[in-house]
């Protein structure tokens, strides 16, 4: 029996696997350019900007939440960061500043679920409005040019040729695996996730864990958006639209049940490379930018059928 | 309306198989009846010559009045561990009682007598508006249920489904979860002595299950509720409140049930006991508190103890 349940956890994710491939494969022969170290690496430091939210979303998915800010709190921390080099500060003092302040984003969403009720989806769609809104006024709208060279090096700089995000986020994640996979808090997300009037009868405390995982997303989040302001040396309040859409079709593609209680973040990283060699793959081929925004809406239904034969099949065994 | 659709199938020649553990619909609707223990065939007979009697004989291996009789109390009623004095909250008033070392006291009422409530209260899940908490002559303050928890109070609630299993995590971890902050070293879950004691109280309560790792949603109603008490037995508790335990287990499981919570009691455990089903609570009880409407009407020894009595003061006059 431990045999079959194996095996059938580990074809889950060599399903992922054989996706990932043929999309490879067929975008390769499609045009020979997309097989190349260097195009590899741009998949890669594109996957590091949205693994870090998927990270977040994934673990907020797994414990029966969910946040549609990350985007906007992106967008918002660039043009913050940008404003803040306004006033000569050293960059670390910056980042320091712009991640406080994602952090208390974070902790406003977790209230407006814990004190004031409110559905995660409802409370984060909120945020995501202000923050997007809000993003926009503090710089009236233009991008911001940024000159701090340390700051510039955190989004543009490599490694023995490696972009620092790309590492950044492997670094992170691998963090984040053993969280969610060893560690008491890790499983107590699966609990209140599975179940969170339950979990309270055991004794958690599910509004302590989700204030945690709320801060965690948009912390995340403005890391994201940090780094992609050094690497475009500016802040721009119209970036990352649409990136928590990006995180939530990989966690859900990767096995994150949406109703809360199971998922695997290995999963969700197989699922981030499919969805960004997938992206990569239709600009290289010049599809036009609103048909590329077609076929990822059909990648997230057939993620979403994927999970509905899954269940259903987990259910005849 | 489903037993008229069955009928009229009958009319037309269909074959119905009909599963129940509710022996009046058993009787209702059936012509023959096969009884089936542990995964194996027992017998077949027809309806109208069996009565419920010889039914759960066959369920069990032997007559249900017997499972009470042959439960052995030992006289190991000690000192008093629990006191709750005038506690009232929204839906309960003025309720004190004492609950000895090794007592069973039962709780028998109608469906909203405030029984249920009762426990809420002094579980920490609703809010109290006056009322005192007394443990081993200490006078404790409960406010979440994790509070009650480290008192030393467990709580299987009335709805299995919702308020007790984690049905998306496995029985190992359903059963961990109260202890889980004692398994973990530095927030580290130690993850061998978890499937240690799992696998003794797999053993202990004999909860069929293929393995460790299973869902507990797969399990049968009677091995879920195992699950459950395992899950406050591995916390070592003094006071054990169970909200009718045997609610959609069948027969069988139900006697095995009678027997662990006798075992408990005789090992020291003071447990506060839940049921709709006369027969079970007197049977089972040390002692009966009778609730109505909120309030406490009535208190009777097991020597007292008959339906009518019990009936006449759950009931308004």
């Amino acid at each position: 029996m431990k045999d079959i349940i194996g095996f059938i956890k580990r074809s889950e994710q060599m399903g992922l696997l054989i996706v990932l491939v043929l999309i490879i494969v067929v975008f390769s022969l499609l045009q020979p350019s997309f097989f190349s170290v260097p195009n590899f690496i741009n998949i890669l430091f594109a996957a590091s900007l949205v693994g870090l939210i998927v990270l977040g979303e994934a673990l907020l998915i797994i414990g029966g939440q969910i946040d549609l800010s990350p985007g906007s709190v992106a967008a918002f921390s660039g043009v913050l960061a940008a404003i803040l080099f306004r006033y000569e500060l050293p960059a670390l003092l910056v980042m320091a500043i712009v991640m406080a302040v994602a952090l208390l984003i974070g902790f406003i969403n977790s209230q407006m679920v814990n004190a004031l009720k409110i559905e995660p989806f409802i409370a984060t769609l909120a945020a995501m409005q202000v923050f997007r809104g809000l993003a926009h006024i503090i710089c009236n709208g233009s991008s911001v040019p940024i000159r701090n060279q340390l700051f510039i090096y955190f989004g543009a700089g490599r490694v023995f040729g490696i972009p620092i995000s790309i590492i950044f986020f492997i670094i992170v994640a691998a963090v984040f695996i053993v969280i969610i996979n060893k560690t008491r808090f890790g499983r107590n997300v699966y609990m209140i996730g599975g179940n969170e009037t339950a979990a309270r009868l055991a004794g958690l405390n599910p509004q302590r864990i989700k204030v945690v995982l709320y801060m965690l997303t948009t912390l995340l989040a403005s890391i994201t958006g940090m780094l992609l302001a050094g690497r475009m040396n500016s802040g721009q309040p119209v970036a990352h639209n649409g990136l928590e859409f990006d995180a939530i079709t990989v966690a859900i593609l990767g096995g994150v049940r949406f109703s809360g209680g199971s998922g695997t973040l290995t999963g969700c990283f197989i699922a981030l490379l499919i969805l960004e060699s997938f992206k990569n793959g239709l600009m290289v081929l010049n599809v036009p930018v609103f048909w590329q925004q077609v076929a990822r809406g059909l990648l997230l239904v057939a993620a979403l059928s994927v999970d509905y034969i899954r269940q259903k099949k987990a259910k005849q065994h | 309306m489903l037993f008229k659709v069955i009928k009229k199938l009958k009319e037309e020649n269909k074959i119905i198989l009909y599963v129940s553990h509710r022996m009046r619909e058993i009787f209702e609707i059936s012509d023959t009846v096969a009884v089936l223990k542990d995964g194996e065939f027992v017998t077949k007979v027809k309806t109208e010559q069996t009565d419920e009697q010889q039914l759960i004989r066959h369920m069990i291996g032997r007559d249900l009045g017997d499972v009470f009789n042959k439960l052995t109390r030992e006289d190991s009623i000690g000192e008093e561990v629990l006191a709750v004095k005038g506690l009232t909250t929204d839906s309960i008033s003025d309720v004190s009682f004492r609950l000895r070392r090794g007592e069973i006291l039962g709780f028998a009422g109608l469906v909203g007598a405030g029984r249920t409530e009762t426990m809420k209260a002094i579980f920490g899940v609703d809010r109290l508006h006056s009322g005192e908490i007394w443990i081993e002559g200490r006078k404790v303050k409960i406010e979440s249920p994790a509070d009650a928890i480290s008192e030393g109070l467990g709580f299987c609630p009335e709805d299995r489904i919702s308020e007790g299993i984690f049905r998306s995590r496995s029985i190992k971890e359903n059963m961990s979860v109260v202890i889980l902050k004692l398994l973990s070293r530095n927030g580290f879950v130690d993850f061998k002595r978890e499937i240690d004691i799992a696998k003794d109280q797999v053993a202990n309560l004999q909860i069929k299950t293929p393995s460790l790792e299973t869902k507990i949603i797969e399990l049968s109603g009677g091995n879920q509720q195992k699950v459950l008490l395992a899950r406050w037995l591995v916390s070592n508790p003094k006071v054990l409140i169970l909200d009718e335990p045997t609610r959609g287990i069948d027969v069988g499981a139900k006697s095995e049930i009678y027997k662990l919570i006798t075992e408990l009691a005789n090992k020291g455990l003071g447990i506060l006991l839940i049921s709709s089903e006369l027969p079970e609570i007197i049977g089972l009880s040390d002692n009966i508190i009778v609730m109505r409407e909120g309030k406490i009407t009535g208190f009777l020894t097991k020597q007292e103890a008959t339906e009518e009595k019990i009936l006449t003061l759950a009931m308004k006059k």
